[in-house]
């Protein structure tokens, strides 16, 4: 199976569940940005950084309620003047989804946690197909790490 | 906003009638405000329900002129075995659950 | 490391060290002078005054394939919370300590709990170069007493000064340089019999 496939295919199905939502992404815990999908492919955004700070403050959120002992966090919602960025646990990621002002909370609040469940079981399968990885590359692997030795030499 | 005391009093009056099974409100966003279903099931009939309602009025808005008038009262959904009835009000908006 | 759906792979510094020791100021000038290398732009939670409140973040890509994904935390004793979140699948870390005489108990205090953060992990696992920054202060610490009092014998370490850039893109090569060297040597295991 291509995870890639369905992680898009999780998000997409996101943005078309409602009206209003503009953007989703995935990142794991430590930052790094897993997929994500927009409702109008030229929406302009540093989806990086997005990701990097989406990851940081649900994660610092979950770090707050254990000081606080208040459970579990299920979502992290922000509300601007001009949209709304929700943040929702999903196994080993975040699931980041950015939206216009005027949307329906309890109908995102759902297909949030709907899709949560969904990518935390292929994000577990994605991620544990790493071990491997971890302790022995391929050897393109290998050959992509040397190039990059040498860029950083010439740089 | 219709104050607690009103709200849980129309509560109280529409669960009494013969049939119903469930009453919801929720705010215009969709969340719920009050309930006489749990708490799981009350957020999902939420959410669709005026997911749907938001549907209904752009329809209501495009045809106004079709129609007549250019908002709507109430919305029905029925099935051989029951109805689910929507009052979309001002501020809020009532769920009515019932067997027929 | 992390591969993400692309097959690229990720690899994650941390620039660490108490408030105001140039950790910012490091990573600013890595993202303004190193070239050759293609960089995303460059993303900062600070306060007005350009203090970090919670993290600065760039990715700096080496290759098609090969991503350093790069942080800075924010030193302040109160937001502790906030560097054990940023150090979460950290693969390297540059510990950037404060040449002035009157910063080495927070140069100490900020080690140690980056020491017991990470635990044994750091120095093996975890790639750790020190830059003893701030060294063209008048009255900078000179590196062995530094090194002295931090406990650290045989660490990687340059005489930094961030500002004028001065040894700040040695320490990146060498951090980047050796996370790729583990990578590249690790011994192959039991992915070849599967
Ligand atoms: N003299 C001197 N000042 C420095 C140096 N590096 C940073 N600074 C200054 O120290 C202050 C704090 O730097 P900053 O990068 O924000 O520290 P951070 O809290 O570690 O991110 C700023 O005013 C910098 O200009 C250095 O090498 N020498
Ligand atoms: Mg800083």
């Amino acid at each position: 199976m291509h995870p890639v496939k369905t992680f898009d295919e999780i998000l997409a199905d996101v943005i078309k569940s409602e009206g209003g939502i503009k953007k989703c992404i995935l990142v794991d815990r430590t930052g790094l940005t897993i997929a994500h999908v927009s409702k109008f492919s030229y929406y302009p955004l540093d989806v990086d950084g997005i990701g990097a700070i989406a990851s940081a403050v649900f994660c610092a959120s979950e770090e707050q309620g254990k000081n606080l002992d208040v459970g579990n966090l299920i979502i992290v919602t922000s509300e601007f003047d001009d949209g709304k960025i929700f943040a929702a646990g999903a196994g080993k990621g975040v699931l980041c989804v950015i939206t216009d002002k005027e949307v329906n909370l309890g109908m995102i609040r759902m297909v949030m946690k709907k899709a949560a469940t969904e990518l935390a079981k292929v994000l577990e399968e994605f991620l544990s197909e790493k071990p491997s990885v971890e302790t022995g590359k391929t050897d393109s692997d290998r050959e992509e790490l040397r190039a990059a030795l040498g860029e950083l030499e010439r740089g | 906003m219709i104050g607690g005391k009103a709200l849980k009093d129309t509560l109280k009056r529409l669960e009494a009638h013969e049939g119903v099974r469930g009453v919801i409100i929720t705010n215009m966003e969709g969340l719920p405000i009050k309930s006489t279903l749990g708490a799981e099931k009350t957020e999902i009939i939420a959410a669709l329900i005026t997911s749907l309602i938001g549907k209904a009025k752009r329809v209501v808005d495009e045809l106004g002129e079709e129609l007549g008038a250019n908002f709507m009262n109430f919305l029905t959904i029925s099935t051989p075995e029951s109805e689910i009835l929507v009052a979309p009000e001002e501020d809020y908006i009532l769920i009515l659950l019932k067997s027929t | 490391m992390r591969k993400d759906t692309q097959g690229r792979m990720h690899f994650k510094i941390v620039f660490w060290g108490p408030s105001l020791s140039g950790k910012t100021t490091a990573l600013r000038w890595i993202y303004d002078n190193v070239e050759g290398l293609e960089k995303g732009s460059f993303t900062s939670v600070a306060d007005h005054t350009g203090r970090t409140l919670f993290f600065d973040y760039t990715p700096v890509q080496a290759t098609e394939q090969v991503v350093f994904e790069i942080y800075t935390v924010a030193g302040q004793k109160r937001h502790a919370g906030q560097r054990k979140v940023i150090l979460e699948g950290v693969d390297g870390v540059i510990f950037v300590a404060d040449s002035a005489p009157d910063q080495m108990d927070a140069n100490i205090e900020s080690l140690s709990e980056l020491r017991e953060l990470l635990g044994q992990r750091l120095g093996h696992e975890i790639i750790l170069i020190v830059m003893l920054n701030k060294q063209d202060l008048p009255n900078a610490m000179q590196k062995d007493v530094m090194l002295a009092k931090l406990g650290l014998g045989n660490v990687q370490c340059f005489t930094t000064c961030a500002i004028s850039g001065e040894n700040v893109k040695r320490s990146f090569r060498q951090i980047t340089r050796d996370i790729l060297m583990q990578h590249v040597y690790q011994a192959p295991a039991k992915a070849s019999a599967s």
